[in-house]
């Protein structure tokens, strides 16, 4: 494949490969974590495990929400004076970070929320016939039964940060939406250069799906029988 | 298990504050550029600049919010837009910038797939132009010039659909975003459209050649303030860094250059 460009793009493309990896990665370091604590509140309040201060996690959700609904190229332009007043720059890395971990972190939020919702509940019911107090309800239960699904969830939003990095070159974040888009569709001589952005992002969601479905499946304790 | 999970995190901390360390060196020039041909053209003279000692690094982003960072101090120039992009963004933001050096005059052409000369074109043809506020006024400024419309007394850059004063052959105009008016032309038999010869596809959407064009647009002082244009702020538009950059921007290198690569659709400003 890397045949088909010429030196120059094909260092182009290196950089780009690199760049969208580095985005990927440092956002979902970011995304994953807090989006898992704030999913986990959302459904365990919703499941009314916990009741103290739910007025809290209601404004949470609707901060979700909010963030969800904002188109992401705006969320973007929305965060460069933001970025700018805050860290001091208002191109590249800092704010395409900032606006992928924002989305991630609201992405990740409602799919882990889903998750643990759409769990079977009978596991309640046998939980609190078996006494265990709530934090072993969590790490006994809820954790061991909503693992899999927990790792399908990342998966899913990983595929979606690698979709939302491919339009952070608009604040000049690079990557390969940026090779793919303005100096492949939009040049006159870059096709070559479009498809292979292409097929490189084709490859790392396949990677990435594979590994989340291999991870999935073996943590899922209904087929190991344990 | 933690471990590794540290190390990545204390890994990416550190890229994330390695890259927050902007390295601001006093020989570098960081241009703001987007489309093409912009960072070809830049590419094309870093070497050449870097034997003149100065160090030119790109910085790429889409061209709608590149003034941003031009207006505060976090690049040194742009090669993005002309004079009333500019001024629009001046007005809105307070900024200072500055036209440095035009670079090209991006051909405005008048197409038909169906007439052969302007006499041909029956009355009420459907007409789609650009839609927007810079490009629109440009448009009837074409038609303007080449008798098919003419506009009121005084009205130029600023025109719109209702300072058409007389419509002879009576034009039905249909402004179109510049992306959509070359589909929107292809899907009403190729009559008329007013487009850049950059966004003009056709219906395999690959770039269609000038075998279409019906008329260009006349190069004269008034089109000539369309140009795309080198643009500083005004406080660094007299630094010799800003000087050279330019020096080398207007060299025949890069004329040659646009002349054989960009030819088909602008004529270099310099």
């Amino acid at each position: 494949m890397m045949l088909l460009l010429n030196a120059t793009e094909q260092a182009q493309i290196i950089k780009a490969s690199l760049e969208t990896l580095n985005l990927l990665l440092v956002s979902a370091l970011v995304s994953l974590p807090i989006g898992t604590i704030i999913g986990m509140l959302l459904a365990l309040y919703e499941k009314r495990i916990f009741n103290k201060h739910r007025w809290l996690i209601q404004i949470l959700s609707v901060i979700v929400s909010i963030v969800r609904s904002i188109p992401f190229v705006l969320l973007m332009v929305i965060i460069i004076p933001f970025s700018f007043n805050t860290f001091g720059t208002s191109i590249g890395y800092i704010p395409s970070i900032l606006s992928l971990s924002l989305i991630g972190i609201a992405t990740v939020s409602r799919l882990v929320e889903q998750s643990v919702i759409d769990m079977n509940p009978t596991i309640y019911d046998l939980a609190y016939s078996m006494g265990a107090s709530k934090y072993q309800l969590f790490k006994e239960f809820i954790f061991i039964e909503v693992r899999s699904s927990l790792i399908l969830a990342y998966t899913s939003s990983l595929v979606s940060l690698l979709a939302y990095s491919s339009v952070v070159y608009i604040i000049g974040g690079g990557g390969l939406g940026y090779t793919a888009i303005q100096i492949g569709y939009y040049s006159p001589v870059g096709k070559t250069l479009m498809w292979v952005s292409t097929i490189l992002m084709i490859i790392i969601v396949q990677i990435v799906q594979l590994l989340g479905n291999i991870l999935a499946n073996y943590l899922n304790k209904k087929k190991r029988g344990h | 298990m933690k471990k590794i999970l540290l190390t990545i995190t204390a890994f990416s901390l550190f890229v994330l504050a390695a890259c927050g360390i902007s390295n601001q060196n006093a020989d570098t020039l960081k241009i703001g550029v987007n489309f093409y041909p912009m960072p070809e053209i830049v590419t094309l003279i870093t070497d050449d600049l870097k034997e003149a000692g100065i160090k030119v690094e790109q910085v790429q982003m889409d061209y709608n919010i590149l003034n941003t960072p031009l207006a505060n101090k976090e690049i040194d120039g742009n090669m993005i837009q002309h004079q009333y992009f500019m001024e629009f963004f001046n007005t809105a933001n307070n900024a200072e910038l500055v036209i440095a050096q035009p670079i090209y005059h991006s051909k405005f052409a008048l197409y038909s797939g169906v007439y052969d000369s302007l006499d041909d074109i029956p009355n009420g043809t459907t007409i789609y132009i650009p839609e927007d506020v810079v490009n629109l006024p440009r448009a009837l400024i074409l038609l303007d010039a080449l008798g098919l419309i003419t506009l009121k007394e005084g009205i130029t850059v600023t025109a719109t659909l209702d300072d058409i004063a007389s419509n002879p052959k009576n034009l039905v105009f249909e402004p179109k975003s510049l992306g959509t008016t070359s589909q929107a032309y292809h899907s009403d038999g190729s009559k008329l459209a007013v487009m850049y010869p950059t966004y003009a596809r056709d219906t395999n959407n690959e770039l269609m050649d000038a075998s279409q064009v019906l008329a260009y647009e006349e190069l004269n002082d008034l089109t000539k303030t369309y140009a795309i244009s080198f643009v500083t702020r005004k406080d660094n538009l007299n630094d010799p860094k800003i000087q050279t950059f330019i020096e080398y921007l207007t060299s025949d290198k890069v004329r040659n250059w646009l002349l054989e690569n960009y030819g088909w659709a602008a004529d270099p400003a310099f």
